[in-house]
C-alpha cells in the first residue's frame, strides 16, 4: 500500500479502483 | 426562490459545498501540485513554499475540512436521515442513504487523518513546532502517505456525495 501511495498516478487508479468498488457494491448493501 | 434562499438546511447544505469545496480543493493542490513539484525546486527556494505558502494552505486546508464535516453532520440531521446514513441502511433497500452514508463515513475518516495526522506531522516537517531536526523526515513522510490516503479516497467519497443526490 505505502508503495501504491508513493504514487500520485498509482493513488488516482486506486481510487478510481475503489471508486468502481464502491458502485458495484452500494446496491447490494441497500438491498 | 425565496423558500431556497431562507431555507436553512439549504443554506447548511451551501455552507457544506462551499467548505468541501476548498477542503478538497487543497487536498488535491497538495497532490497534483505541491507534493510532485518540491523536489524539483531548488533548495535555495524550497523556503517559499514551506514557510509561506504551504502554512496558508494547511490552515484552510484543516478548517475547511472540520467545516465540511460539521455542516454534513447537521445537514443530515435536519433532513432526518443521520442515522440511516452512519448505519448505511443495510439491507432497507435505500441506495441514497447507503451512498450518502460511505461517503460520510469516508468524508469523516478524512477529516481524522488531517487533524490527528497530516497537521500534527505537517507542524514538524515544516518547522512550525520545536522538533529534533531527524525528526522532520519522518513526520514529511507521515503526511506525505496520510494526504495521499485521503487522495485516494476523495474519489469514491464525491461519487457518494454525488451519487447521492441522483440515485
Amino acid at each position: 500500500m505505502g508503495k501504491i501511495l508513493q504514487s500520485m498516478e498509482l493513488t488516482i487508479l486506486a481510487g478510481l479502483v475503489l471508486t468502481v468498488i464502491v458502485a458495484v457494491v452500494t446496491p447490494m448493501l441497500a438491498g | 426562490m425565496e423558500h431556497i434562499i431562507f431555507n436553512p438546511a439549504f443554506f447548511v447544505r451551501w455552507l457544506h459545498v462551499v467548505s468541501g469545496i476548498l477542503w478538497i480543493g487543497l487536498l488535491w493542490y497538495f497532490n497534483f501540485v505541491q507534493i510532485p513539484t518540491m523536489p524539483k525546486i531548488p533548495d535555495e527556494h524550497k523556503p517559499g513554499v514551506s514557510k509561506y505558502i504551504a502554512p496558508r494552505a494547511l490552515l484552510y486546508f484543516r478548517h475547511a475540512a472540520l467545516g465540511t464535516v460539521l455542516f454534513g453532520l447537521i445537514l443530515a440531521f435536519q433532513n432526518g436521515y443521520l442515522v440511516d446514513a452512519l448505519t448505511l441502511s443495510i439491507g432497507k433497500g435505500n441506495v441514497t442513504y447507503t451512498l450518502i452514508g460511505l461517503g460520510m463515513w469516508m468524508g469523516i475518516i478524512m477529516a481524522i487523518n488531517v487533524w490527528v495526522f497530516i497537521w500534527p506531522n505537517q507542524k514538524i516537517a515544516l518547522g512550525l513546532v520545536d522538533a529534533p531536526a531527524d525528526s522532520k523526515p519522518k513526520a514529511a513522510r507521515t503526511a506525505m502517505l496520510f494526504s495521499r490516503t485521503n487522495f485516494m479516497l476523495s474519489f469514491p467519497m464525491l461519487y457518494c456525495m454525488v451519487g447521492a443526490q441522483n440515485a
